[in-house]
């Protein structure tokens, strides 16, 4: 079935297309702190805009070099008219990188003006209060943007089946873990992508296929000399190029913070009260991305993770000028280093030179057994 | 005509004292703390605690020629030296302890805000796992805009809770009437600064960046204080003397130009280079967009908003075009030198939409050079006058286009 | 009237000598380490071949990094306005210039008297200049005159994205590991110096027509891909290597006026 995930993800502007046609309009987000549940109880396909590995040359007319690469990447998608299908954009500044780059792509990418929606660092009663204002603004812009109300009812909905899927990605994870070993990181980072395009009733039905599939499977023998890593990325097609190149070797990535991955369906939405405020402090207390969450909490989350599941050892590999990581790093280290777990820092270059990615992971793989 | 030398005294005496301040190890010292730049200073003054600026800090080692160093050690410490250049050399002092005066002071607390730049709130949990002090997290908003009421009631409600946090940590209550008095001094200070911003708007500019970028530490470091109100009154009216007896600085000036982004504080000699030339700066965005402006209303709280929040690396890519076209304007601009600071992400990206735009609409040629703000590991000093030396050709030529017309 | 224009560049030095608007004879040599003495040399060693003498020189222009180093010059100008004046002078409908040297490339949009409107300049990084392209063809074992032609025969150039010199020279050796044809892999190299190039030249603002400056105007791969990317034709200057000293004899002329 990986290789159906892996279809739909390429054919995201068909898909698209296709939901234009038959439902509604198409709007697109920049991270995973956009409550897309918002975008779904208003009638309009919520897709995730990635880097996906474009010709930058023109997006760097306007870029800085040192911007990150998904970013630029982004930008360039627009501007050769490979995002012509969606009708708004909906940008959470969780980064520095997001400030400026906001302007930029107004004024250049040549789509429909972006709402900037502002996501607060803390989450207390003053920050919950402005960012239910935020939401409010966000609802009126789909409201707009769609003609359709997003009534309660509506909202509630969407969040049960966004719970659904956070249960389906769960489950997944499950099925990862050593003692299970069904599912490999690689193959997670696929079925994550379609999920991030396609409409999130189709994507359940497809988990609860594949889930059924692999639990059907017998428990895969693992050789005595595989190992078992974490993985921390912040990008879907670098952790895939890293976690097969494991995968090549004999071991396994067992579990991972990505960003659409288990981080973001950690904790379902709470389903009682007003959808609205349960969706704000959802996306502002219960999703732990570095832009906006506590380093030290993230920290000691993912130090608890690495240690409950045995892990040989930790990789980092984060793209190259993203500022929350490059802070998080060092508390990071500091953390493994007092917990005895060995850990290898992947650098952005590495990602793209396998033949160095292969000789650092090796190294660390001969160092660790 | 008090001359540059008697301001350049008072800046001494004052970083003397700030210094002394910060080194007292005696028991009824004052607490310090640790701030970023943005966060309502005045508060501090008011309540007896030191402000001290990381970036700030960072910036004098620049000046004593201590940053590259600084910026290995926080390298081996972990920290890449592709973040802020500010927090790498601050970060390198506090892990080895070197730097001027002494290294980076040990903090009694730390204060991080979040709504100028976001670099700050994990950089000072770096400084929080380091020193094992409490750290108070200033929320805000990211302008999309002009700060709404929304906006400002935010900010308010943190800077409220930002007082009660400090009430909690020095036990000591804070007096509204001192706020109010230093509010008020502050927003005189920026007025000043701002006048003074003014009268470079004639010819020649009476005052050079490089004395500007001195004269703006009293009010980065300790805005709310009769000293630093005074300070700027008096370069004011010795400013404004000297547009009345024509003075400029010292140099030729064929040329007025912008200087945008924050300047390289390690190659500060950059700016001589240019106005040696006759390439003078008259403007930065700098200054402007962040000290010197007419922020004060009725209400103290809501002015600190206004002061806060506008900053130039929180003002959104149309609203920078509509101010930096009146600067052409009014400053009667020849060119822009856009420094792409790697330094600060932030404040670069959208920076050649601007000069691009300004391009288009007056023709203004602009520069584009690219280096690190405080981290000069790698800077290509040669490079950079290298292209200097094209920019001045080419204002030349533009001129010698214009006459011919 | 006798000039010359000398452009002292980081790999080699260029002499141009111009009578009465018109070429007398042009000479690269390698620079050395010592620039100062390339510059006397290279004048030197051309007008020994064209039969002058320094008494002929009526102005002598110095450009390239080491035109400082150039005591005998009646005054220094950067290659910015040479390369225009040169490629104005070469042809005059030209209203655009990339220049590739050894360790920068330039991007220079002129008006019709050759006069810069705009500029850009790269930054201290060898990708996107002559060297990187030097570099990889010596890790290719490539003849750097056939590098070019070689990627004519590529269909699908492999992807290079490294930023550094350094690490893109390994990532093309793991490319190779992989099997990668070598057509493929020298195209990808020459897409990606273009890649760089053309945004340098898209931040001028690109004017047609377009003539391309420096001794990498001769490979016909990457005239090719900039011009596949910036969707213009670019014209090779008929004397690329020289272009800048030209434009120095000219801007030398133009002094004694």
């Amino acid at each position: 079935m990986i290789s159906e995930f892996k279809k739909i993800y390429e054919q995201r502007a068909d898909i698209a297309n296709e939901w234009k046609k038959q439902n509604g309009k198409v709007v697109g987000c920049f991270n995973a702190m956009t409550p897309q549940e918002m975008i779904h109880a208003a009638g309009a396909l919520p897709v995730l805009i990635q880097d996906v590995g474009m010709d930058i040359t023109e997006a760097r007319r306007y870029l800085p070099e040192f911007l990150c690469p998904t970013l630029k990447d982004c930008l360039a998608q627009a501007m050769d008219g490979k995002l012509s299908y969606i009708d708004g954009i909906i940008m959470s500044h969780l980064c520095e990188g997001m400030r400026g780059f906001y302007g930029v792509w107004e004024k250049n990418a040549g789509l429909s003006d972006p709402l900037l929606i502002q996501v607060p660092a803390t989450s207390e009663e003053s920050a919950l209060t402005f960012y239910i204002e935020e939401c409010r603004k966000l609802k009126r812009y789909l409201e707009e943007l769609t003609g359709n109300q997003i009534t309660d009812e509506a909202l509630k909905k969407s969040i049960a089946i966004y719970n659904e899927n956070r249960a389906l990605i769960n489950k997944l994870y499950e099925l990862r873990k050593p003692s299970q070993n069904r599912i490999k990181g690689s193959e997670i980072v696929s079925v994550l992508n379609a999920g991030l395009i396609m409409p999130k009733e189709k994507h359940n039905e497809m988990l609860k296929k594949f889930i059924a599939e692999k639990t059907a499977e017998p428990v895969q023998e693992t050789a005595e000399d595989s190992l078992t890593f974490y993985l921390i990325s912040n990008e879907l097609f670098e952790a895939e190029t890293i976690m097969s190149t494991i995968e090549a070797l004999g071991s396994t990535v067992v579990s991972d913070n990505l960003a659409y991955g288990l981080r973001y369906s950690m904790e379902p939405v709470a389903m009682n009260g007003d959808p609205m405020l349960s969706l704000a402090d959802h996306y502002l207390n219960k999703i732990p991305c570095p832009g906006k969450f506590r380093s030290d909490v993230l920290v000691n989350k993912l130090t608890d993770s690495i240690k409950e599941l045995k892990c040989n050892g930790a990789i980092w590999s984060v793209e190259k000028y993203c500022d929350p990581y490059i802070f998080e790093f060092p508390i990071f280290q500091q953390s493994m280093k007092e917990n005895g777990i060995p850990l290898l820092k992947i650098e952005a270059e590495d990602v793209s030179n396998s033949g160095r990615l292969k000789t650092k992971i090796e190294a660390f793989a001969e160092m660790l057994s | 005509m008090k001359g540059r030398d008697y301001f350049k005294e008072l800046r001494k005496e004052f970083r003397t004292a700030y210094n002394k301040e910060l080194a007292d190890t005696s028991s009824n010292r004052k607490p310090i703390a640790h701030i970023t730049g943005f966060m309502p200073s005045e508060v501090f003054v008011a309540m007896d605690i030191i402000p001290f600026y990381p970036e700030t800090y960072a910036t004098m080692a620049c000046a004593f020629r201590a940053a590259d160093e600084l910026c290995l050690a926080a390298e081996e410490a972990g920290i890449s030296r592709d973040a802020c250049a500010f927090s790498t050399v601050a970060l390198g002092s506090m892990h080895t302890g070197k730097g001027p005066y002494g290294g980076v002071p040990k903090p009694d607390l730390l204060l991080s805000s979040a709504y100028t730049c976001g670099i700050h709130v994990p950089w000072w949990e770096v400084m929080e796992d380091f020193y094992k002090v409490p750290h108070f997290i200033m929320d805000g908003p990211v302008l999309a805009g002009a700060p709404t009421k929304q906006d400002i009631a935010f900010f308010v409600a943190e800077t409220k809770k930002m007082i009660s946090f400090l009430e909690e940590q020095t036990g000591k209550k804070l007096d509204m009437d001192r706020l109010k008095k230093c509010v008020e001094l502050s927003g005189t200070a920026s007025e000043y600064f701002a006048d003074l911003i003014e009268l470079r708007k004639n010819r020649p500019n009476p005052i050079s960046t490089r004395q500007i970028v001195g004269d703006m530490y009293h009010i980065t470091s300790l805005p709310g204080t009769e000293e630093t109100t005074q300070f700027y009154k008096e370069l004011y009216e010795d400013t404004l003397e000297r547009v009345e007896k024509g003075l400029g600085v010292g140099y030729e000036e064929k040329f007025r130009l912008i200087w945008d982004n924050i300047p390289i504080w390690h190659d500060l000699d950059l700016i001589d280079y240019f106005e040696k030339q006759g390439m003078i700066f008259v403007y930065e965005t700098y200054f402007t967009a962040y000290w010197a402006k007419k922020f004060m209303t009725d209400d103290i709280f809501e002015s600190l908003a206004l002061k806060y929040l506008t900053s130039w690396t929180n003002t959104r890519l149309p609203h920078k075009i509509k101010i930096m076209r009146d600067v052409v304007r009014d400053f009667q601009i020849d060119g822009v030198a856009v420094f792409e600071n790697k330094g600060c992400r932030a404040y670069s990206t959208g920076q050649l939409d601007v000069a691009a735009t300004l391009n288009d609409e007056f023709g203004t040629p602009y520069l584009a050079m690219t280096g690190n703000m405080a981290d000069p590991g790698g800077h290509d000093a040669e490079g950079v006058r290298h292209k200097v030396d094209a920019f001045k050709e080419l204002l030349e030529s533009h001129a010698a286009a214009k006459t011919n017309a | 009237m006798i000039t010359a224009g000398i452009d002292i560049g980081s790999i080699t030095a260029k002499a141009a000598v111009l009578k009465d608007g018109n070429i007398l004879g042009s000479k690269v040599i390698f620079t050395g380490y010592n620039s100062s003495q390339a510059g006397k040399k290279v004048i030197t060693e051309l007008m020994d071949e064209i039969d002058i003498t320094m008494d002929d020189l009526e102005a002598v222009v110095s450009t390239g990094y080491g035109r400082n180093s150039v005591e005998f010059a009646t005054k220094a100008i950067t290659e910015i306005s040479c390369h225009a004046t040169g490629a104005h002078f070469l042809d005059p409908d030209i209203r655009f210039i990339i220049d590739i040297g050894g360790q920068d490339s330039k991007a220079i949009r002129i008006d019709d008297n050759g006069r810069v409107v705009n500029f850009a300049m790269n930054d201290k990084c060898a990708a996107g200049t002559g060297r990187f392209l030097e570099v990889m063809a010596r890790a290719l074992e490539v003849d750097l005159d056939e590098f070019g032609k070689i990627c004519l025969k590529s269909e699908t150039p492999a992807k290079i994205s490294s930023i550094c010199t350094v690490f893109a020279e390994s990532e093309v050796i793991s490319l190779i590991g992989k099997g990668e044809t070598r057509e493929n892999i020298i195209a990808g190299i020459h897409e990606s110096v273009a890649s760089r190039v053309a945004a340098l030249a898209m931040r001028v603002g690109v004017e047609k027509p377009v003539m391309m400056t420096g001794g990498v105007a001769k490979n016909i791969g990457l005239l090719k891909a900039l011009e596949d990317k910036l969707e213009t034709a670019i014209k090779a200057s008929p004397h690329a290597q020289v272009n800048g000293a030209i434009g120095a004899a000219v801007l030398a002329a133009r002094q004694t006026q």
